[in-house]
């Protein structure tokens, strides 16, 4: 192994390790509590407080019959949420992420010939990873004499001996820009993404049936097989469409849903074995109307003073509010059920699923 | 992104000087976290970054943002706390948060072998995700002496991963 096989080794490694860490603790600000591990010098001082790490993640399964509502409007108590006016909860899978549409202003050219398999070398192209999601990035590099291009989706199939093929879904959580003219000698990429916490394993953790090869089939003809790196298909695989690196738009398009502001109504008090209703309250910031039509999802973590107590992913009810006016806010309805064994403080963090996370915290006594 | 924390009888409005820590160390915690685990354990990785995190608390109004940005400056503090509980493990397949199927065994071994110094610069650069110029702030060192140390570790890593395969 020479140096340069070495440093790949070990950003692949990193990048792979990174993206398997749990969340960060949440610091929690308690200005009138003193924590056993602070001096009593400094006491006086307000401090940060760590909530305690993750070991078991308790998960509810998402209910596919008809929507969960909050049921009656509770009246506020001292213990409570006020959750008139509220949009309902439903429990409801997350959906993928759609990235915002974009127009380019100078589409570059993209009108040459279909590359087919025979015209293009396959190669790994690094991983990348954020908040669970993994990329696995395939280069494809024009060895023909002209010049062809690639666009769109290619078939791809993962295939591994004794395990049925798995075929990988359309759309990816990572953006993709746009492609173009591939003279010879010139790349294109791909990525191909897994996930670590999804619906089907919301607490994360644990792996699926993993593939270490893809069938690649080509809009322009052919086929070719490629050894990937491990894919674990426990949350589906992904692909984006076919793009080059820094063709037409930007690939870090800015998603207006990333200026919403969050904050979190949680009451005093939860009663251990009950579910915790709660608000988010979404406030947009801006001058112009957010549209909820790319309706989000989002992620929702709770842990008391040992452990984790729900790790979980769902959509947001967008059913009846297809935007957020200039400055409105609106108050969405949660449930969390907090197990019985759950004892001491909690601390709820809440947080819309994007590239760029948006997110809220807060922590309720469990009494 | 705005961050409001309210209800349960905490609101970061009761001291927004505190606040104002909060919120600015927030986008840093998954660094923090990430260096806590590789230089100690999983297990370890929340006091670490508590502690980490009451020391810059205490230490935030000597923060000179003329002299470096937060990361580094709290990455140094981590690091610093990490090596006084430092009881990381030869192997970390062990851990929570990491699934041991996914883990390089060899790779966690042979880097568990390099010295303090390598340990910190692999773990900053390849683990944490900073570049050069961020792991030197947090090593208080050159860029170059973060290539150098770099390169010593993954000439010494080649050498123990020389039996592999």
């Amino acid at each position: 192994m020479n140096d340069d096989e070495l440093d790949r080794r070990l950003h692949e490694y990193g990048a792979r390790w990174r993206t398997q860490q749990a969340p960060p603790p949440e610091p929690l600000l308690r200005t009138h509590h003193v924590p056993r591990w602070v001096p009593v010098a400094a006491a006086a001082a307000a401090v940060v407080l760590i909530a305690v790490g993750v070991a078991v993640a308790v998960n509810r399964p998402h209910n596919t019959a008809a929507p969960i509502q909050p049921g009656p409007t509770p009246s506020p108590t001292p213990s409570g949420v006020d959750l008139t006016g509220t949009v309902p909860w439903v429990d409801r899978p997350a959906p993928g992420y759609t990235p915002p549409a974009t127009v380019s202003p100078t589409p570059p050219a993209s009108d040459a010939r279909a590359c087919t398999s025979s015209d293009v070398t396959l190669s790994s192209g690094g991983l990348d990873g954020a908040t669970g999601h993994l990329a696995h990035y395939i280069l494809f590099k024009n060895v023909s004499a002209s010049t062809c291009v690639l666009k769109g989706y290619p078939d791809v199939v993962a295939t591994e001996p004794g395990q049925p093929d798995f075929v990988v879904r359309h759309g990816s959580w990572f953006p993709d820009s746009s492609t173009q003219n591939l003279a010879p000698g010139e790349s294109a990429n791909l990525a191909l993404e897994t996930q670590s916490i999804c619906t089907a394993d919301p607490g994360g953790g644990g792996s699926g049936p993993t593939y270490h090869h893809v069938e690649i089939t080509f809009p322009g003809g052919g086929r070719k097989s490629f050894a990937s790196g491990p894919l674990d298909a426990k949350c589906g695989i992904a692909e984006t469409q076919f793009y080059v690196e820094g063709a037409g738009s930007s690939p870090d398009v800015h998603d207006p849903l990333s200026d919403l502001k969050l904050s979190l109504e949680l009451p005093a008090y939860a009663e251990p074995g009950k579910p915790l209703w709660y608000v988010v309250d979404v406030t947009n910031p801006l001058s112009q109307p957010i549209s909820l039509a790319r309706c989000p999802g989002y992620f929702e973590h709770a842990n008391d003073d040992t452990r984790t107590l729900v790790k979980s992913t769902y959509g947001l009810n967008c059913d009846d509010t297809p935007a957020i006016s200039p400055g409105q806010t609106v108050r969405f309805a949660m449930r969390l059920d907090v197990p019985a064994s759950a004892t001491g403080r909690a601390s709820v963090s809440w947080q819309l699923d994007l590239p760029l996370a948006v997110h809220a915290s807060g922590s309720v006594t469990l009494d | 992104m705005t961050v409001t924390v309210v209800g349960g009888g905490v609101t970061a409005t009761d001291d927004s000087h505190a606040a104002d820590f909060t919120a600015w160390v927030r986008p840093h915690l998954p660094a923090m976290a990430a260096l806590a685990t590789r230089l100690t354990s999983y297990d370890d990785r929340d006091d670490v970054v508590q502690e980490a995190l009451v020391r810059a608390w205490r230490r935030w109004s000597t923060y000179d943002e003329n002299r470096g940005a937060p990361l580094p400056w709290l990455l140094a503090i981590t690091a610093d706390r990490a090596r006084r509980r430092r009881r990381r493990p030869q192997l970390v397949v062990t851990d929570v948060a990491v699934e041991s199927s996914t883990v390089d065994v060899d790779l966690e071994r042979a880097i568990a072998q390099l010295t303090d110094r390598q340990q910190l610069a692999v773990n900053l650069y390849y683990f944490v995700g900073l570049d050069i110029a961020g792991t030197a702030a947090a090593m208080k060192c050159s860029t170059g002496t973060v290539k150098s140390t770099l390169s010593d570790a993954r000439a010494r890593l080649r050498g123990l991963l020389g039996d592999e395969s």
